[in-house]
């Protein structure tokens, strides 16, 4: 992966031009904005979703931009906020009347750029809102200081489709929030991702050690622990994240084993096999279970685990037709 | 020489430091960040160094603050790119006084506070940015002139620079490994401080 480029400094446009040649069948450009949109723009009257963050994630989040789900993703280069200004250019293409839903994972780059897009969209009659993704629990005991992982696609997945059936905004921004609250993730690191064009990966880690809590940006984990097998490492990440099973949680969840770029689909499904099993086990109902990669950090080696609680609103949102480059379903 | 020039100069000369340091600041932000931080800032100055550079000193770092935001993108574009355009808009007209650019300092840094959420000794760019406009601002209120007053504010910076180095991050992406950041200099304290000390060199060149 990041021995594919050209000049590194061009990546991102390259990579968007890119993008949107393959897949011109869903999205299409945003004219003059470093973003993606549904093919044909915004529905006159309805919410759009507009998600986004530094590219170096696929399917975050571009990927998941189509029908059903997010109506535009706005691109930052790798692992860095897009800007303010192209979140407002972003927001204001994205607005068919009805109001903009901004949603990304939680960290401060990207708080402070959607929130000056914000501002500016407010001052332009445009009604904003922004739900932030906060499922990390290795990051932080504050629910709402946390950082933004692979649960991202299930609150993107529940935002886009409240929109998509004509929700309003008070609505769409409600079942997005209620998404987040019962959403959790907790993930290990078996080796760093390098940025295209720098010499070394960000941080390495030793053959017998794994990384545990690591960031999606190459943030090592904020724990290092022997390397463990398959099975122990399922027993980790099904504890990490039982133990702080949201308020209100029922026994029915959506499971994803999510890889970070390097861990590859078989060797998730051996540990799936015991994450399945010891899930049943703590009286969980699993509803479709994923294995694969839906929140990357380029090459990084590793994988997390996410579970969002479902009740029915949940489920039929989670469920809703969707066609995006990355995400078919039902 | 006219004083948009001298603005002009100075973004040149921050975007030549900050190309020249550009390794040792990944180097410092892969301790506990992504690594970028050289990148975020050579992308930002070099648009701050193509942005328009006509109308006062005040509008030329305005407009190269608009423009270091949206080309940087990420938290550092946002606050560097805010700081510039605060501290251009406090610079109205002609400026003549170091108690005029001790305002628009103090200004840039009240922006940088209130969007970035941080304090003094939370390992941000402010642990440079605050000890250099206070000593700045002492040096102006004894009558220094503008470039005896930066000179000889860039000590007080230098000593917040390294304090960083004992901190234990509070703010940003790094905030979340807390000890591994223990020990490393701020990334961002390290590229405020290096463009502050070129921008006193050009000060002191061109105002003698």
């Amino acid at each position: 992966m990041t021995k594919v480029f050209n000049n590194p400094v061009d990546f991102k446009e390259q990579m968007i031009k890119g993008f949107t040649a393959a897949y011109s069948r869903y999205v299409e450009r945003i004219p003059n904005a470093a973003g993606v949109m549904v093919k044909g723009g915004p529905t006159p009257g309805k919410v759009s979703v507009l998600i986004g963050g530094g590219s170096g994630h696929y399917p975050l989040f571009c990927g998941l931009v189509g029908k059903g789900f997010a109506h535009g993703a706005v691109i930052g280069d790798i692992f860095t906020s897009p800007s303010g200004e192209q979140c407002y250019r972003c927001g204001k293409a994205l607005d068919g009347g009805a109001g903009v839903v901004f949603s990304y994972g939680n960290y401060s780059g990207d708080v402070m750029n959607f929130g000056m897009a914000e501002m500016r969209l407010e001052m332009e009659g445009i009604d904003v809102r922004q739900v932030l993704v906060t499922d990390d629990v290795a990051s932080s005991a504050d629910f709402d200081s946390r950082r933004g992982v692979a649960g991202d696609f299930f609150v993107f997945k529940v935002l886009g489709a409240s929109a998509w059936r004509g929700d309003n905004l008070d609505t769409v921004e409600a079942m997005g929030r209620h998404a987040n609250a019962m959403t959790r993730s907790f993930g290990v690191a078996f080796g760093g991702c390098t940025i295209p064009g720098q010499p070394q990966p960000l941080f390495t880690v030793a053959q017998d050690k794994m990384e545990l809590g690591l960031g999606i940006h190459g943030e090592p984990g904020v724990e290092t622990s022997d390397l463990r097998s398959a099975s122990e490492i399922a027993g980790l990440l099904v504890d990490k994240v039982l133990s702080d099973v949201p308020a209100g949680a029922g026994s029915k969840a959506v499971v994803l084993v999510n890889g970070l770029g390097a861990t590859k689909y078989e060797e998730m499904f051996v540990m799936y096999g015991d994450i399945h099993k010891r899930l049943a086990a703590a009286g969980i109902d699993l509803y479709k279970p994923v294995v694969g990669e839906l929140a990357t950090s380029l090459n990084m080696e590793g994988c997390g685990l996410t579970l969002m609680w479902l009740d029915s609103d949940l489920q039929a949102l989670l469920d809703y037709p969707t066609e995006t480059p990355a995400w078919t379903n039902v | 020489m006219d004083q948009s020039t001298l603005a002009a100069q100075c973004i040149d000369a921050a975007l030549a430091i900050i190309l020249e340091k550009e390794p040792e600041l990944a180097q410092l932000d892969s301790v506990a960040g992504d690594g970028d931080h050289g990148a975020g800032m050579a992308r930002g100055f070099r648009a701050a160094a193509a942005a328009d550079r006509t109308g006062t000193a005040g509008q030329v770092i305005a407009k190269a603050g608009m423009a270091f935001s949206d080309a940087a993108g990420g938290a550092s574009g946002a606050l560097v790119g805010m700081y510039l355009m605060t501290l251009g808009g406090g610079l109205q007209g002609d400026v003549t006084t170091a108690i005029q650019v001790h305002s628009a300092l103090v200004k840039a840094q009240d922006a940088l506070m209130k969007l970035g959420k941080a304090k003094l000794g939370d390992k941000t760019m402010l642990d440079t940015l605050i000890p250099f406009t206070e000593a700045f601002g002492a040096q102006a209120g004894a009558g220094a002139t503008i470039p005896a007053a930066w000179g000889g504010a860039l000590d007080a910076g230098r000593a917040g620079m390294e304090s960083t180095k004992d901190m234990v991050a509070a703010r940003g992406r790094s905030a979340v490994l807390k000890e591994r950041s223990l020990g490393t200099q701020d990334p961002g304290a390290t590229s405020v401080y290096y463009v502050l000390r070129a921008v006193g060199e050009v000060l002191q060149r061109e105002c003698p």
